[in-house]
């Protein structure tokens, strides 16, 4: 029945990066072409759903593309895939006619979200689309009016929980907590429905203006992105590097004040938002939201280095991966070859170089903690393989809040790890052979101990 | 309200776009049209086109002449200056607006737009002129 598939138009578009799509646009027509002046004149003569653009091989602009898609297809969604920071300005495109624009692999996880959602709605609900919500907000026992799904990483399934008739059973619930999950899922359809039931429990707590956790997490998310995307432009476009530099600066300093470090980020609450902590969307973005996170709210409790300039490291550790090519930064790190190690194991400079070529005034200790967030307490880190005492404290924290949120990373048939879990097994397994311990091993006893402290007082 | 016998200068530096503005020009009626890629060509098109030019419509970020000196130099000439000129932007460009109507400009297109836009856009140009004429 490929007549009744929505058409998706995909112009210059490498096969590897609709390959990485493949799940959604399996309920779609692909047409694929190559660009051509002729591709941009005149419009496909059907209902387009979605039109994923690559990165033109011919002279042919950027902004003549998106401009020249817009007009030809007024209403539809058009999408620009990159895999290269070149010529890479996504609000600059947004303006100029591109409904979004995905540096891949960085926005893997938004890309294949949009494309489920893109889906969803041309097949009128056929296909689903599902988006992250977080089980803090859902008070047990109160009839929920959407329906509640849970993806199960074992076996990459995604199941009906509860029904959107019924209430979520306090059973329920607490079998919910003993496997350790803080996130369900609602499909994009009945979102409505859930921000409805959230608003009405903020109510009942006399909490109007607030914001439920999913909302919280939502608007965070895009913040970093923004910020992110804003630091891989290629900036050879400015002439003010300066005033770029104090405006990304400042914008990081407002997600750490709006998201990380708040009036309630004191030593008896770092331990509830590291708990709260999750990574179940799996992007670039999320890994330096929860490892800003993690340094920050570490520092209060260890009252190692300045909790901001910890948040500001975490958010800005990885820049510098964005100058590593896809093949080797989606491999894992037995996958890759001498060469493409060579390559990989530089980011923290190209990091720290990044930083400097945007002329972001940061202080030393967080470009100090950027730059050996991977040199291990055993000597065998990277890129100076330097040795323990020469790493500072606080790119040990660093290094141990990035360790931590690699191993609560969701992938299908691993078991789901919460950070106090984490913590624990990156603890027991250095201290168990301190010799070759990746961080200083005084700094994990303290670690360990305020964890320990934390369950005797029943907080875990 | 508009004469589509009227010969159309598109000026645009990209040749998609040329060929995009100038099919919506074609779908309300507008057949007869002339092509330019930046404000100096255009230049030369307005000053040696027969039949003449009756309407300009050009994009603003062009290189060697811009759509605005464009403009500047049209209303600077006595023999063009009536003619109804219409700057295509693109939303990025708009905080530029004010200054092309200083220039005098009679009517702008944000892009993406779509025929009747353009109709719309049209109809405005001539009513200004109109009206002026009147006043």
């Amino acid at each position: 029945m490929s007549e009744s598939k929505p058409i998706v138009l995909c112009f210059g578009v490498p096969p590897h990066l609709l390959q990485m799509g493949s799940e959604s646009l399996s309920h779609a027509q692909i047409l694929s072409k190559e660009y051509s002046p002729e591709i941009l004149e005149i419009a496909h003569p059907e209902p387009v759903a979605l039109v994923l653009c690559g990165f033109p091989k011919t002279n042919l602009s950027l902004v003549e593309i998106s401009q020249s898609m817009r007009m030809l297809y007024p209403k539809s969604s058009i999408y620009f895939l990159t895999e290269s920071r070149k010529d890479y300005h996504r609000k600059d495109l947004q303006k100029n006619g591109f409904t979004d624009v995905f540096f891949l692999p960085s926005d893997k996880g938004l890309f294949l979200s949009s494309l489920q959602t893109q889906m969803s709605q041309a097949t009128k609900g056929e296909v689903k689309a599902y988006r992250t919500v977080q089980l803090i907000d859902i008070v047990p026992e109160t009839v929920l009016g959407f329906d509640l799904y849970l993806h199960l990483q074992a076996n990459n399934k995604k199941i009906r929980y509860v029904s959107k008739s019924e209430p979520l059973s306090l059973e329920k619930s607490e079998k919910l907590k003993k496997h350790h999950f803080q996130s369900g899922l609602v499909t994009e359809d009945q979102m409505k429905n859930f921000f409805h039931f959230t608003a009405q429990q903020l109510k009942k707590l006399n909490n109007k203006d607030g914001l439920s956790e999913t909302e919280r997490l939502e608007k965070k998310a895009r913040a970093v992105r923004d910020l992110l995307t804003g630091i891989f432009s290629d900036s050879s476009h400015t002439t003010d590097n300066l005033a770029q530099g104090k405006q990304i600066l400042n914008d990081c300093q407002e997600i750490v004040k709006a998201y990380v470090i708040d009036d309630k980020s004191n030593e008896s609450a770092w331990f509830a938002k590291i708990a709260a902590i999750t990574n179940n969307e799996n992007t670039a973005y999320s890994h330096a939201s929860n490892t800003s996170t993690l340094a920050a709210m570490f520092s209060i409790a260890l009252e190692v280095g300045d909790p901001k300039e910890m948040a500001l490291a975490g958010l800005l550790h990885d820049i510098g991966l964005s100058d590593v090519p896809a093949e080797i930064s989606l491999k894992s790190d037995a996958e890759r070859t001498p060469q493409e190690k060579e390559i990989y194991e530089k980011h923290p400079l190209r990091s720290v170089a990044m930083i400097k070529e945007r002329k972001m005034l940061i202080s030393e200790n967080v470009v100090t903690a950027i730059e050996q967030h991977h040199e291990r307490f055993h000597g065998g880190g990277y890129p100076s393989k330097m040795p323990g005492p020469k790493i500072s404290k606080e790119a040990q924290l660093l290094a141990f809040a990035d360790m931590v949120d690699e191993m609560i990373e969701p992938k299908p048939g691993k078991p789901v790890i919460t950070v106090p879990d984490a913590v624990e097994k990156i603890c027991t397994e250095a201290l168990s052979q301190p010799a070759s311990s990746p961080i200083d091993p005084g700094l994990l006893r303290k670690i360990r101990g305020l964890f320990n402290k934390q369950k005797v007082n029943g907080a875990a | 309200m508009f004469d589509t016998k009227s010969r159309v200068l598109i000026v645009d530096d990209m040749g998609t776009m040329r060929k995009i503005v100038g099919k919506c020009f074609k779908e309300l009626g507008f057949l007869d049209q002339v092509e330019a890629a930046d404000g100096a060509l255009a230049w030369q098109a307005l000053t040696t086109s027969q039949p003449p030019i009756d309407i300009i419509v050009s994009d603003w970020n062009m290189p060697n002449c811009t759509g605005l000196e464009l403009l500047k130099r049209v209303r600077g000439d006595k023999r063009y200056a009536h003619l109804p000129f219409l700057l295509i932007t693109a939303e990025s460009e708009q905080h530029q607006i004010l200054e092309a109507v200083k220039s005098g400009v009679h009517g702008y297109i944000v892009k993406p737009f779509s025929p009747p836009t353009l109709k719309e856009k049209l109809e405005a140009t001539y009513q200004k002129i109109a009206g002026v004429k009147k006043a």
